[in-house]
């Protein structure tokens, strides 16, 4: 048996004992007690515990009291002087600190706030325990990248096959109808396997969670409903628990509460069994589940991935008509779950975040760089003095880096402010539907990773002007007494090329939230391809169990309508599976006869749209050619279709898509006929980039799902029908719920929120870089007159006019701010092509750069003008004395 | 955490402000350690020094106020220490053998008569056997 203790702690320790001797002694007696003991394990934990207690104590409390204590503690005692010395140094120039901390901090704080946002939905958008095994199997086109819903029988396979992953769960939507009060309301519920829960993690606080038994049809009636929803209808009464609820008409029987805060997935309220009846057991068509699953322990994705590949491919060929060419996609949760846009668009806000950081370090360098000349006296003394370089170097730092863990607190403090703002300012369904939205806060990584950051910052803060200070000036500055700027040169240049850098970042983030702005007001305000005055739109999701069959939702829809048209001030109605603005862009596949795909993950996607055939009329959508739907159209005629002009440029540049056939396999079997082109229309969803193919059928030949939209246009004020609409639809079926009654415009609004926080983050960071940019150009231009009041006093005295001098000392400021923008210029070029390919709705707007450019311009003029204009109110008399 | 803060400002600020104990008393615990060392005899390394606090004093000190106090010891002039020859179970270190000076001697009695004397009388409050 080895006796050797473990190598890493007796490294460690060996390396703290700086004496020979003492190192001799001690890792000796240490290893001598460790072959003493016999137990393998458990003597190398205790070793490792011992080392490591002793080099902490070594390290920390190198040899207190003993004789060579001067010797060994000048480190400690010099850190020690040098943060007392550099508090003194703080405190006596309040005003220059408090400007430097608060520009860190803000910079700082806009950092923290981006990361915690970042941390919050990137990387750890679930709070689940052990989320990093948690795994999201969905079907897939072989070869395509669209992730599909998985069909119940695959699910059942893979749950019996897989080894590599356990645990299995599947889920569903489900609107669910809760009825029995006043109104009927609408609630986001799930239908999940008993194991939903357990995978999870999540253990209702009151009852329980489901049990195997309930996978069983006929025990499906039981429900978990959430904390929000319990605490809202039911006052938070544990009593609740064991009682029955109506939903869509039928008793379900509450029989746990979900713990505060757990709404999974993406905002739902309340949870119900899903129970497989044989015949759904063995279907493989109908793909509508999530599935979710733990890595077993010690396998990895790509090791799930592989053990699914062979399973998918055994299904394919035992079940060629529906698993043929389908494959299986294994991808952590986080992945899944990512909207597709937040990486890049957080990339984005980071980079932008960064700069600021990057603008507030250079300001505060050059207000060091300054400081630095005035502060020449007294390193130039300590020099004199016997201070060594290094000496004075690490003094510097100390000072930075102490000022820059004292604005990582009000760093933190601004980045808890700004985070309680977003998660307040998202509107509480969008935030449901972002994973993640709802934990933000300022979690321990944040406040450790904004401390180090100030560290580090502060380290390369300190270095930029002391690297300057040490070297080759004591001889001049004792020599020259009182009198400045020789050696100030190099000092003035490196400020400039500061304040340069920084108009230009200010200017390049204030162009880059300008543009973000000014696209989501074009997007706000861009022709919809329909008239949105006047329009109220709501959702309205039939109960399932009462609307199973495509002929009762049809009948529904028609039944709808007629009430809807029949009510006093409306102009007209319609219904539709999706309207613009409503949220999603449901896309289907499309087989086009004249345009025939060889390879399946290539099928052609495009927004499907079933509607009734008052949905143009109502909507004042133009028919650009053809003809619109009538009522003719019905479940006997033929079937036909309308596309958008989008769509018809797609696929028939410049011929006429009128009479050419396609099929929607995801609908149905049967061959559409084009009768007409339509204008196209935005759903205004800017996050999927904006794609305006799209076809539309008639609600007759194709019912729309479980979910439908009706839009009506009023004659007055369209909210005013909000209540007779209500009661319509609660006179055709009370277990009817309704929700999200909206005007087109609030919808459109909504839609818009996502990116107005974009624009809104991104527009902070431009301000506070733009506000920094300013005060660098006002401190340089202000510092560099005081330096320059004896060389004007000489040239006044002279005979130049104070209008000669202002000249020159603007001339300068004019050359620096010029090339500032122009930079700035140029950078925002860039970062607005890398955000257009990101951001569909971005487009580079002349306009936007010139205001904001001019703009940045004009403020920095004056914050030149200011202090030049003031140095020359000074008597040239007066200066000269005094020297 | 109080106890540590103040052992942390007396190591580093006790003799600016004059409480460092006088060198010519020995605290309890540095008596203890030399106690040990004489008992041990030519055998006084930092392990059974270790050992017979534990088993004599019941004292369960940690390792490194053990090397602390030694250092501070031989730094005092107590103690004095030398190397012995590689041991092979050491990784081919040495052992570092202590012994108690006369000085070391000489402060034990001091502390020892100190607290005779401090005791003397107090065996109706204490009871025999000290």
């Amino acid at each position: 048996m080895s006796h050797e203790p473990p190598r890493i702690p007796e490294r460690l320790l060996s390396w703290s004992l700086r004496d020979r001797e003492y190192r001799e002694e001690i890792l000796g007696d240490l290893q001598e007690e460790y072959a003493s003991k016999s137990d393998t394990l458990g003597r190398r934990v205790w070793y490792t515990f011992e080392a490591l207690r002793l080099a902490v104590r070594f390290s920390v409390r190198r040899r207190v009291n003993t004789q060579n204590q001067v010797k060994e503690q000048t480190t400690m005692s010099n850190l020690r002087a040098d943060v007392k010395y550099a508090l003194r140094t703080i405190l006596n120039q309040p005003g220059f600190s408090l400007v430097v901390a608060l520009a860190l901090a803000l910079g700082l704080g806009i950092n923290a706030t981006v990361f915690g946002m970042m941390d919050s939905i990137l990387l750890r958008p679930f709070p689940f325990p052990e989320y990093e095994r948690l795994v999201i199997l969905s079907e897939k086109v072989r070869g395509g990248s669209e992730r599909d819903a998985v069909s119940a029988a695959n699910f059942l396979d893979w749950r019996k096959q897989s080894k590599a992953t356990e645990q299995h769960a599947a889920w569903e939507g489900w609107d669910a109808a809760l009825t029995g009060g006043e109104e009927t309301e609408r609630l986001q519920g799930a239908r999940v396997t008993p194991g939903f829960f357990e995978l999870l993690g999540v253990r209702p606080v009151i009852g329980r969670a489901f049990i195997a038994e309930e996978e069983l049809p006929g025990h499906e009636r039981r429900i978990v409903i959430g904390d929000g929803f319990w605490k809202r209808r039911f006052g938070a009464n544990p009593q609740i628990v064991g009682t029955e609820i109506l939903i869509g008409g039928e008793a379900h029987r509450i029989i746990g509460i979900a713990p505060p805060g757990f709404d999974f997935p993406g905002g739902t309220q309340i949870w119900s069994p899903l129970a497989f009846t044989p015949y759904r057991a063995s279907e493989r068509a109908r793909r509508s589940l999530t599935v979710a699953a733990k890595l077993a322990p010690g396998r990895t994705v790509s090791g799930a991935q592989a053990e699914a590949d062979v399973i998918s491919q055994r299904l394919a060929q035992e079940y060629p008509d529906t698993n043929r060419e389908r494959v299986v996609s294994v991808e952590t949760l986080s992945a899944a779950f990512r909207p597709g846009i937040a990486g890049p668009l957080f990339w984005i806000l980071l980079a932008s975040s960064g700069v600021v950081l990057l603008v507030a370090c250079m300001n505060i360098g050059g207000l060091l760089l300054a400081r630095g000349v005035d502060r020449r006296h007294e390193l130039a003394l300590r020099t004199a003095l016997g201070a060594n370089r290094m000496r004075i170097v690490r003094q510097l730092v100390t000072e930075t880096v102490v000022l820059g863990l004292v604005s990582s607190v009000f760093a933190l403090l601004l980045a808890r402010a700004g985070l309680d703002v977003l998660r307040a300012g998202m509107p509480a369904d969008l935030a449901s539907q972002t994973a993640g939205w709802n934990n933000l806060r300022l979690d321990s990584r944040v406040i450790f990773f904004i401390p180090a950051l100030s560290i580090l910052v502060g380290i390369l803060m300190g270095l930029m002007p002391a690297l300057g200070a040490g070297r080759h000036e004591l001889w001049n500055v004792l020599k020259e007494g009182g009198r400045s700027n020789v050696g100030g040169q190099k000092r003035q240049r490196a400020r400039q090329t500061l304040v340069v850098a920084e108009i230009a970042c200010a200017l390049a983030l204030l162009i880059a939230a300008g543009l973000t702005v000014s696209s989501g007001i074009g997007l706000l305000n861009q022709p919809g391809g329909f008239d949105a005055r006047r329009l109220l739109t709501l959702r309205i999701p039939l109960p399932e169990n009462q609307y199973q069959e495509p002929e009762s939702r049809r009948e529904f829809a028609s039944e709808l309508l007629s009430r809807l048209e029949a009510l006093p001030g409306v102009e007209g109605a319609a219904v539709a599976n999706v309207l613009p603005a409503g949220g999603s862009n449901p896309l289907e596949k499309l087989l086009i006869e004249d345009h025939p795909v060889t390879d399946p993950a290539k099928t052609p996607r495009v927004g499907y749209r079933s509607v009734s055939s008052g949905f143009f009329e109502t909507m004042k959508i133009p028919i650009l050619r053809g003809r619109p739907f009538a009522s003719s159209d019905r479940e006997q005629t033929q079937p036909v279709a309308i596309v958008s002009a989008a769509m018809a440029e797609r696929f028939w540049p410049g011929r006429d898509p009128i009479g050419r056939r396609l099929r929607i396999p995801g609908v149905g079997e049967q061959w559409l006929t084009i009768v007409g082109v339509a204008g196209d229309v935005s759903m205004y969803n800017w996050w999927a980039g904006i794609d305006f193919s799209a076809i539309y059928v008639p609600l007759r030949q194709a019912p729309p799902a479980a979910g439908i939209q009706a839009v009506i246009r009023a004659q007055g004020d369209p909210l005013l029908l909000g209540g007779p609409v209500r009661a319509a639809v609660r006179s055709i079926n009370p277990l009817v719920a309704v929700h999200k009654v909206l005007t087109m415009r609030q919808a459109i609004e909504q839609c818009q929120s996502g990116l107005s926080i974009v624009a809104w983050l991104l527009g902070l960071c431009g301000a506070v870089a733009g506000v920094l940019s300013v005060v660098g150009i006002y401190s340089m231009m202000s510092y560099a007159m005081s330096q320059r009041r004896h060389e004007f006093g000489v040239r006044m005295a002279l005979g130049a006019s104070s209008g000669d001098v202002l000249r020159l000392t603007l001339g300068q400021a004019v050359k620096l701010t010029g090339t500032g923008v122009i930079a700035g210029v140029l950078l925002a070029i860039a970062l607005g092509r890398m955000m257009a390919g990101v951001l569909g709705v971005l487009s580079l707007d002349a306009q936007v750069f010139l205001i904001v450019a001019l703009s940045l311009a004009v403020v920095g003029l004056v914050a030149a003008y200011v202090p030049a204009r003031k140095a020359l109110k000074v008597d040239p008399v007066a200066v000269l004395r005094a020297d | 955490l109080r106890p540590a803060l103040r052992r942390w400002y007396y190591a580093y600020f006790g003799d600016k402000i004059g409480l460092t104990r006088e060198p010519a008393f020995i605290g309890e615990f540095e008596q203890m350690v030399l106690l040990a060392v004489l008992q041990l005899g030519d055998k006084a390394y930092a392990v059974p020094i270790r050992e017979e606090l534990a088993m004599r004093a019941r004292r369960k000190i940690t390792r490194g106020a053990l090397y602390t106090t030694l250092e501070r010891l031989e730094a005092k002039g107590y103690l004095r220490s030398r190397f012995g020859d590689p041991v092979p179970e050491r990784g081919g270190r040495a052992r570092r053998y202590y012994a108690v000076t006369s000085r070391g001697v000489a402060a034990l009695r001091t502390s020892r008569e100190a607290f005779r004397k401090l005791y003397q009388g107090l065996d109706a409050i204490l009871g025999e056997g000290s």
